[in-house]
């Protein structure tokens, strides 16, 4: 198996001082240049969205979404630097939408807070050997289908996107300290999901 | 292969396969999405200026300037803005007409919500309303703030005694009087108490404020004027008989009647009686004041020989200009100050509409209980309760029934503001009357 891990925001967006014209230029409404800047990042947005969603359609109407919205609302962004944390920001929210329109998965999602310690001490994660870990992989997949869509935005920000923690609370709009509690209870959420899965 | 940690589990786990890419069509679907969509634009665009034009004092002057316009503008906004409509003092004003702040309800009349309270309301108390809240003082003793859009208990409090009055709004205290003769001002956001008076007997008639004087009038037969603020007394008065009944203030006159038949009129400031007229037995009602004349029932309580009739007398010196005697010869109370007409409330169960220059009858209606408490009267609908346990609205010019509506228990004076009729009841229930239209 290969992890993917994806580049760094300086090396698949165009570079920041030619990129900030570009967003000038967009932001007085010129698509072609906001097409310049979305085209390099729609394939990290595209597997951001698809980590959350878990579904390559839904991912797609994700992405979509966000990427007009973006558009709509850029004359309003005020810190043109930080283009990709408001985009990522922006798209986890299309992610949140779109997984509440879905609600296709008939497995009830299990929201963070209703953890309890027992539950999550039962279904913790332990290390294992190669072949143990394929299926653990899998258990995983099936366990993080069943969380809500807020703990999954924070996961794949955090596991996927290995985003700092400053920057995912930018994204969303939290401050640190909550960000680490918050990913405190989401992974204790997976264990528990984790759990249900195994039984 | 070592083992795996928790982590790279979950990292691996949840990374999406390398197979997994935008569709080579998404960047255009995109684009042409983008095309169709109008940006929003911030209604107030700040040129992004570059660093050393930004912090020039002439940009910091502009904005400063642009900013001073968009202040002066609010203010003169906000200015010309309506006042939060306010139903500050027993039967709608200082002048007791009647005339209240409105609207009524709109539609067919329903209960939009009613409160239980702990004792019951006299029906000749009226809830009053500021600020979003309504203000209730009942027989046990307890003023109590209640949420005008759905009746929630704010807040409560006991002036230790039975209160027979209205309260009255002043400057963010609700001021009521009791039995025990304590007059007590409490804040209107909490019920704290911020001062209290003691007058030599108890305080049954309705109180009334001006200028920040609020006015007492008590059974030890002083008429009180004390500051709002503070409660000192700044002047007081005898008027010839124990005060039963709210005085009425116009013009920097204070109306008030006594036990016994005399009705006064005394100087706002203390300064000294103007006139005085006696008007037989029994206790005089609460006058009501409009364009030089005051309105006040007589006789009331008083032996079935003496006059039971509604005077109007010139405010100039007291004397009678007519008398109006309902056909039964029962008590008559003033219900309404009108434009064209005035409205009589009376013992014989009937309302009537009376021409005001002459008192002669144009019409009356009858109701099944009497008509228990003054009337109410906003945008030409009288709305008035009786003790048959309804509350009705008539047209003021024709004394059509608009419609009536039964609440629980005898109900009291009308309040009418913002979409609804409150009332209170004697068996301590407080109800809002609203319709089934929305109300702007």
């Amino acid at each position: 198996m290969t992890i993917h891990r994806p580049g760094s925001a300086a090396a698949t967006a165009p570079a920041l001082v030619g990129a900030v014209a570009i967003i000038e230029r967009a932001a007085a409404g010129d698509a072609e240049s906001f097409d310049l800047l979305i085209r390099p990042r729609l394939d990290r947005l595209f597997r951001m969205a698809f980590a959350i969603t878990r579904n390559e359609s839904d991912a797609r109407d994700a992405v979509q979404e966000a990427c007009v919205s973006a558009w709509r609302e850029l004359p309003r962004l005020r810190d043109r630097e930080r283009l990709d944390s408001w985009i990522a920001q922006i798209l986890v929210n299309a992610c949140r939408g779109v997984l509440r329109r879905r609600r296709r998965v008939q497995v009830r999602e299990i929201p963070a807070d209703e953890i309890s310690p027992a539950a999550s001490a039962r279904g913790r994660l332990v290390t294992a050997g190669p072949a143990e870990a394929t299926g653990e992989v899998d258990a995983i997949r099936r366990a993080f289908e069943r969380l809500d869509s807020g703990t999954r935005s924070l996961l794949v920000l955090h596991y996927v996107e290995e985003r700092p923690l400053a920057e995912i609370g930018r994204i969303l709009q939290a401050p640190v300290g909550t960000i680490k509690w918050r990913l405190s209870r989401a992974r204790r959420a997976l264990d528990r999901a984790l759990e249900v899965e195994q039984r | 292969m070592t083992a795996f940690d928790r982590d790279t589990l979950i990292r691996v786990a949840l990374t999406p396969d390398d197979t997994i890419h935008a569709p080579a069509i998404l960047g255009d679907e995109i684009h042409r999405a983008v095309r169709a969509t109008p940006q929003r634009r911030p209604w107030l665009e700040v040129p992004r200026l570059g660093w050393p034009l930004q912090h020039s004092p002439l940009f910091l002057i502009l904005l400063l300037a642009m900013l001073l316009v968009l202040l002066l503008g609010s203010l003169i906004v906000l200015s010309r803005l309506p006042a939060p409509a306010r139903l500050t003092t027993y039967h709608g004003g200082p002048e007791r007409t009647g005339v209240m702040a409105g609207p009524g309800p709109q539609g067919h009349p329903v209960i939009a919500w009613e409160a239980q309270r702990n004792g019951a309301f006299r029906v000749t108390i009226m809830p009053i309303v500021a600020k979003g809240r309504v203000f209730v003082a009942d027989d046990s003793g307890t003023v109590g703030a209640l949420d005008e859009s759905d009746g929630d208990a704010l807040w409560e409090a006991s002036v230790g005694s039975p209160i027979r009055a209205s309260p009255v709004w002043v400057d963010g205290l609700v001021v009521v009087g009791s039995d025990s003769g304590a007059v007590v001002a409490l804040s209107e956001t909490d019920g704290g108490e911020a001062w209290r008076f003691v007058a030599a007997g108890p305080v049954s008639a309705s109180l009334a404020a001006v200028e920040r004087t609020v006015y007492v009038g008590s059974e030890d037969t002083h008429l009180y004027a004390l500051d709002a603020a503070s409660g000192q007394l700044k002047w007081s008065l005898p008027v010839g008989g124990p005060i039963t009944r709210g005085p009425a203030i116009s013009g920097g006159v204070v109306y008030v009647g006594a036990r016994g038949g005399r009705l006064s009129a005394v100087d706002a400031a203390g300064r000294a009686t103007l006139w005085s007229v006696e008007l037989g037995d029994g206790d005089v009602g609460t006058p009501a004041v409009s364009e030089g004349v005051v309105y006040v029932g007589r006789g009331i309580e008083a032996p079935a020989a003496s006059p039971h009739d509604l005077v109007a007398l010139s405010t100039h010196d007291g004397s009678l200009l007519w008398s109006f005697v309902s056909p039964a010869g029962r008590q008559v109370h003033l219900g309404a100050v009108g434009n064209d007409l005035i409205y009589a409330v009376s013992e014989d169960n009937s309302v009537y509409g009376l021409d005001r220059g002459t008192g002669r009858v144009v019409w009356g209606h009858e109701t099944e209980g009497r008509v228990g408490s003054l009337a109410a009267l906003v945008d030409g609908v009288l709305y008035v309760s009786s003790t048959d346990g309804t509350v009705r609205a008539l047209g003021a010019a024709t004394g059509t029934l608009h419609w009536t509506i039964a609440v629980e228990g005898e109900p009291t004076m009308p309040a009418v503001i913002n979409g609804r009729v409150l009332v209170g009841t004697t068996r301590g229930k407080v109800h809002a009357i609203g319709g089934t239209e929305v109300v702007p």
